[in-house]
């Protein structure tokens, strides 16, 4: 089951005999954990980046 | 002793001039000097630093400008605003009317009779019309232009019915003032624009110049309010979006505003971000400090030019994760220049990527503020993230046996492009695209938020041709609740037809709903959610208009 995503559990539906198939509630979860480890990092540093600006910035006047 | 009755005073009368008159151009050069004259008349001098109205004259020169109807006497509600809270309290006389020249393309002789012209003309013909403030150094007030034809793509716009002398004319365009110095200077010309190209869409909200100074200076304030030569500090700027009942999202691209000076790198990065909100039809305002001085400008970016060769250090690749080792290009690639409205220039004006003489550019960003509607709680940002790196995944998980130069190869051959799209054109795509039935279903009978960011996956050489046509590049999406905090449950769908692009023999949709899996019908390239080659569209966003969305009255 390790390193389960959605794109696998994509493909293996490309390749299947059935036309539908319902993921079981691990599949979910581990396709879920494998994105998250991965989209995690990124979302923080934007989040971070974000605040880092504004701690940084001064407010100057446009016109 | 009867007293004597006090005498009666006659109404002030307005002056006598006919309320609507025709003025012919012989040529282009004479649109100037028509309006110049009008204006001269109008507010009893013209200032020297007149760019912003030459621009709108030069533009509607390019759209063929043939003729005009001047009209007097406009009580245009924006100069109303700024009126009341600025120029009637002044000792001078200032006017409150303003005067209006509509524009056609319809060749007229200076004196024609206005109804038998009205009568006589195509609407088609009609161009839009530029409001004449009665104060001659910013002149520039209220003015709806439509597009010029060019290779720009004006993403952010909206339809306008406008109405004259009984006759209803409709034209698409995205609205233009240039700041009065007064009330209001370039942030709040630029948020206007940006709030009235918003305010069908977003329910009738729009706020009139008085009121952006007013939102804007409410918590805080850096200076005098009126007038208000100052400007606007970037919270301010913050402070009236979120009034207007947007997001204060602000994306940075630079740690300090002064003098701001992006790499080419950075500025690649800038417009990719950009890009996405111009795609999703909001309008972007972009704070410029550029140097030596880093004085600060507000512009508003509404569309940009369409490359369909761009040069390969325009390629735009994203990887979120190393370890993958894959990068896509992305469609912000295919963008050659930003398009904006900038105030103190005129509308619809290209702004380079790197600065030409003494030009504003790109280059001199420090932050975008897209006019986010308040409900979308995942930024463009975070929804760009997730959805690459599903599709990344993807591609790692298609290309797993294969070396390092063939994943390569492989990904080169698509192009993402991300955009806010609203559940109703979802829906009226699914039933013109020729999406597969299991997908068109889906998305016609599915539970789906007012809106998702759509990240569409484009065949690379198909995404070329929308330079010149509305071409059939897609060969897949994913969808994202935009009101999804949570980024591991904001997936809502997504389709790849797999046969299009890999041995795979058949297309699948996953459905987060009730997370299955279908097989889909065969299916060919899909057209994108919203055209690339075309202008916005520019029907009502709304099914209904909303109320007090008044057409524009010039009588």
């Amino acid at each position: 089951m390790s390193g389960l995503t959605f794109g696998k559990l994509m493909i293996a539906a490309a390749k299947g005999n059935q036309k539908q198939t319902v993921t079981t509630l691990e599949e979910r979860r581990e396709a879920n954990r494998n994105l998250m480890d991965r989209v995690t990092p990124t979302i923080d540093e934007i989040r971070v980046q974000q605040q880092c600006a504004l701690e940084e910035s001064k407010p100057i006047v446009l016109r | 002793m009867a007293e004597t009755p006090p005498e009666e005073k006659e109404p002030e009368s307005l002056p006598k001039k006919p309320r609507l008159r025709v003025v012919g151009f012989a040529d282009a050069a004479d649109v100037v000097a028509a309006v110049s004259r009008a204006l001269r008349e109008h507010a009893g001098s013209m200032s020297e630093n007149a760019t912003p109205l030459l621009a709108c004259c030069d533009h509607a020169a390019q759209l063929g400008a043939r003729s005009s109807i001047v009209q007097e006497r406009v009580l245009d509600p924006d100069f109303l605003s700024e009126f009341n809270a600025y120029y009637s309290r002044q000792f001078a006389n200032c006017g409150r009317y303003c005067l209006r020249v509509h524009f056609f393309r319809t060749q007229a002789q200076t004196g024609d009779a206005p109804l038998d012209f009205l009568g006589r003309i195509e609407k088609a013909d009609y161009l839009g019309f530029i409001t004449l403030r009665p104060v001659a150094r910013s002149p520039v007030g209220a003015s709806f232009l439509t597009t010029a034809n060019s290779d720009a793509r004006i993403r952010c716009m909206d339809h306008f019915p406008v109405h004259l002398g009984g006759v209803r004319f409709d034209i698409s365009g995205t609205p233009f003032l240039q700041q009065d110095n007064a009330v209001g200077a370039c942030a709040q010309a630029s948020i206007w624009m940006a709030l009235r190209t918003m305010r069908k869409r977003e329910g009738d909200r729009a706020f009139d110049p008085a009121q952006i100074s007013g939102a804007a200076t409410r918590f805080s304030v850096a200076a005098r309010i009126l007038p208000n030569r100052a400007g606007l500090t970037w919270t301010q700027m913050l402070d009236a979006v979120r009034g207007a009942g947007y997001s204060p999202h602000q994306v940075r691209f630079a740690k300090i505003a002064s003098a701001i000076q992006l790499t080419a790198e950075e500025t690649r990065e800038a417009k990719r971000q950009i890009a996405v909100y111009l795609d999703s039809e909001i309008p972007v305002l972009l704070l410029l400090f550029p140097p030596p001085r880093g004085a600060g400008h507000a512009v508003v970016a509404v569309g940009y030019r369409f490359t369909g060769q761009p040069a390969a250090m325009d390629l735009q690749n994203i990887s979120l994760d190393n370890k993958v080792g894959v990068q896509v290009p992305h469609a912000a690639g295919w963008v050659n220049e930003l398009i904006v409205h900038n105030d103190n220039s005129g509308p619809y004006l290209p702004l380079p990527n790197v600065r030409v003489k003494n030009s504003y550019a790109l280059e001199h960003a420090y932050s975008a503020i897209p006019l986010l509607p308040a409900d979308v709680f995942l930024t463009g940002e975070e929804a760009m993230a997730i959805a690459t790196n599903l599709w990344l995944s993807q591609i790692q998980d298609i290309t797993q046996d294969q070396t390092a130069n063939e994943v390569a190869d492989f990904t080169q051959r698509f192009v993402v492009r991300l955009l806010l799209v609203e559940k109703r054109r979802l829906r009226d795509w699914a039933v013109t695209s020729g999406v597969a039935a299991e997908v068109a279903e889906e998305l016609r009978l599915g539970d789906l938020p007012r809106r998702v960011w759509a990240m569409e996956i484009h065949f690379r050489d198909e995404y070329a041709k929308h330079a010149e046509e509305d071409a059939r590049s897609v060969v897949g999406f994913y969808l994202l609740d935009s009101t999804g905090d949570d980024h591991t449950n904001t997936m809502l769908m997504s389709f790849l037809n797999f046969p299009i692009f890999t041995e795979l023999p058949s297309g699948v949709l996953l459905r987060s709903a009730s997370w299955d899996l279908i097989q889909t019908q065969e299916c060919p390239l899909l057209p994108p959610f919203r055209s690339i080659n075309q202008n916005a569209k520019t029907e009502p966003h709304t099914e209904a208009e909303p109320q007090g969305n008044a057409p524009i009255d010039t009588g």
